[in-house]
């Protein structure tokens, strides 16, 4: 029994001599070798791994796939004086740590004006922690949808931001948390004149980033336009990265200066915002049909048709859209249209093609006497306008067939020669 | 007694300069392993001018001055420069949301365009006839488009045309 107490004794002595050793080694190594370490964590585009590459898109998917960032912001500073200030900043994450499309989401603010922060006095570290600011709209954005489920801190259906709110974002694809943890304490003279003690502790809000942001907007050197700056959000953020062994998000406590970089997009416009349309949320004020006009127009229609009014004038490409055969029997020219029009009206289905033909145009380098084979055969025509002096105007074969003609308007001396056999649909007939 | 206090002390000093030296190894062991990281990288680079005008948006919003009598509502846009547009030498097509333009007016250093557009009800009948004018002009240091129309209704229209559809215009040079 004793021998085994002294062997006690002299292990305890042996290990407590080792954590001594350990303990002056650590003290020497930690405050005495000046090796220093940076961890850089780059923000870049936060668009899903499933998200194929960019060449691989169609242009339409293009269009819905091709742009997200962390931070993304729009600035309607109104210095035109024609609608109203609004700022809005947006964090683009993931809800889970695939990194998959199904998990996007979006969390943003939106100020009606010029924002300014201001020191929040807080009780607490844990009141700090949950506070969120009441000057702003909130919104989200979930399957495509945006819309504002916010009703106050408490019992709120949307995200929150407060900085308790951890994103998941994607560095290098792989997942890692973003958390607002920025602080810093403040020190004052003890009772005025004495030492330098700490007085309190402030913590940034999402209202401090915000401001930061939009002051980074205002003072950037190319002024009004779409451009990409890079911040540094070391002071205000903490990234953690995901260990997929112990499926953590773990802090890094070790390394000596974190700098933690992240991509903002901002828009940045002298107008003011006259529609929810130019919002980033598609809403003002938790409004999706704001608009600051006075009179409210109804603007529901069902289709939309380009019209084209084609005359002698008319060109596609330089090389004019109507072409001429010169006829010796009728001594002048048929006309017709170029199958390059031709092909482009077949291409845009919803053009409506209205036709103008000035026979008496002193410009007119040819006489047309009247419309050729197939002239106008498969285009669409809305109306056919024949202007002119005493003359008859002869219509070849087929020269307005399948043409579904609507109207045609001619002056009253002016003869039609040939319509039977020229067209095969019906035409209401207009005499000028 | 006292010697038993003395050593029960002495037992719990003992351990807590273990703990803390156990603590202390592992902060030594992370510290000395700790090594200078970058993750990711950024990739952006900021477009001063492009080769060929393209401009896309998903809206377009007119704007009307409380001081122009002309009832012109206009939607004017700085974009980036365009490096090699010369309509004296070259050819270009005006497109629209897929739609090409004809009768432009194409300038050494401009581009003009007339859009009409008819929007029909549900009957079929046309609720308005909106004339869009477009202008591009392509200045040393940037391009300025400017799409204007008059009247508020023809604005409305229009504006819930590109809300609805989007806005691309396309200037393409023709080979």
């Amino acid at each position: 029994m004793k021998v085994l107490k002294t062997i006690g004794n002299c292990c305890l002595v042996f290990l407590c001599v080792i954590s001594v050793c350990v303990i002056i080694a650590f003290v020497y190594y930690h405050y005495f070798v000046k090796d220093t370490t940076i961890g850089v964590n780059n923000i870049n585009d936060q668009l899903a791994v499933d998200i194929k590459k960019d060449e691989d898109l169609t242009p339409e998917e293009r269009n819905e796939f091709e742009e997200r960032w962390f931070m993304e912001a729009s600035y309607y500073s109104n210095a035109k004086n024609n609608g109203v200030q609004l700022q809005e900043l947006k964090y683009n994450y993931f809800t889970g740590y695939n990194l998959t499309s199904d998990q996007y989401r979006s969390t943003g603010m939106q100020y009606m004006g010029d924002f300014e922060t201001y020191m929040n006095e807080v009780n607490s570290d844990k009141e700090a922690q949950q506070r969120v600011l009441s000057e702003f709209y909130y919104y989200d954005t979930t399957n495509g949808i945006t819309w504002s489920g916010f009703k106050g801190q408490y019992g709120s259906v949307a995200t929150t931001l407060n900085r308790e709110q951890q994103f998941i974002i994607k560095i290098d694809n792989r997942p890692f948390s973003i958390q607002l943890t920025g602080q810093y304490d403040v020190y004052g003279r003890l009772w005025g004149f004495l030492w330098n003690v700490k007085q309190g502790t402030v913590y940034f809000d999402y209202g401090d980033v915000f401001d930061c942001v939009f002051s980074a907007i205002k003072s950037n050197d190319h002024g009004y336009g779409d451009y990409y700056i890079t911040l540094d959000l070391s002071q205000y953020f903490t990234i953690r990265e995901y260990d997929t062994a112990t499926k953590k998000f773990k802090a890094d406590d070790v390394t000596d200066i974190i700098k933690n970089y992240a991509v903002l997009k901002f828009h940045y416009d002298e107008n003011g915002a006259r529609n929810s349309t130019q919002s980033l949320f598609g809403s003002i004020a938790c409004n999706p049909s704001y608009d600051t006009s006075d009179e409210q127009i109804d603007t529901t229609y069902w289709q939309e048709r380009m019209t084209y009014n084609l005359d002698s004038t008319s060109k596609l490409n330089g090389k004019e859209v109507f072409i001429y055969r010169y006829s010796e029997v009728y001594d002048g020219y048929f006309l017709s249209m170029s199958m390059d029009a031709k092909k482009l009206f077949a291409d845009m289905p919803r053009a409506k093609v209205n036709i103008t033909l000035d026979l008496d145009n002193p410009n007119l380098e040819h006489s047309i006497v009247g419309l050729d084979y197939d002239a106008f055969n498969g285009l669409e025509i809305d109306t056919l306008i024949i202007r002119g002096g005493t003359q008859t105007f002869y219509l070849l074969e087929k020269s307005l067939n399948d043409t579904q003609l609507r109207t045609l308007k001619r002056t009253r001396n002016i003869t039609l020669d040939g319509m039977q056999n020229a067209i095969n649909s019906e035409y209401a007939e207009v005499i000028l | 007694m006292k010697k038993i206090i003395g050593l029960v002390i002495l037992y719990l000093l003992a351990f807590v300069l273990i703990v803390v030296g156990v603590f202390c190894g592992i902060r030594l062991y992370k510290e000395i392993k700790a090594e200078s990281y970058v993750n990711g990288s950024i990739d952006i680079s900021n477009r001063f001018s492009q080769e060929s005008f393209n401009y896309s948006s998903t809206s377009v919003v007119f704007y009307h001055d409380l001081y122009d009598d002309t009832n012109t509502y206009s939607f004017e846009k700085d974009l980036l420069k365009v490096d090699d547009f010369d309509g004296q030498k070259k050819t270009y097509q005006v497109v629209l949301n897929d739609y090409v333009l004809l009768n432009t007016e194409i300038n050494a250093g401009s581009v003009f365009a007339t859009v009409n557009m008819d929007f029909y009800n549900i009957e079929g009948k046309i609720v308005n006839s909106a004339t869009l004018k477009i202008s591009v002009k392509f200045l040393s240091g940037k391009t300025q488009l400017t799409l204007a129309t008059t009247g508020n209704e023809n604005a409305s229209f229009l504006e819930q045309y590109f809300t609805d559809n989007g806005i691309r215009l396309q200037i393409i040079e023709i080979l």
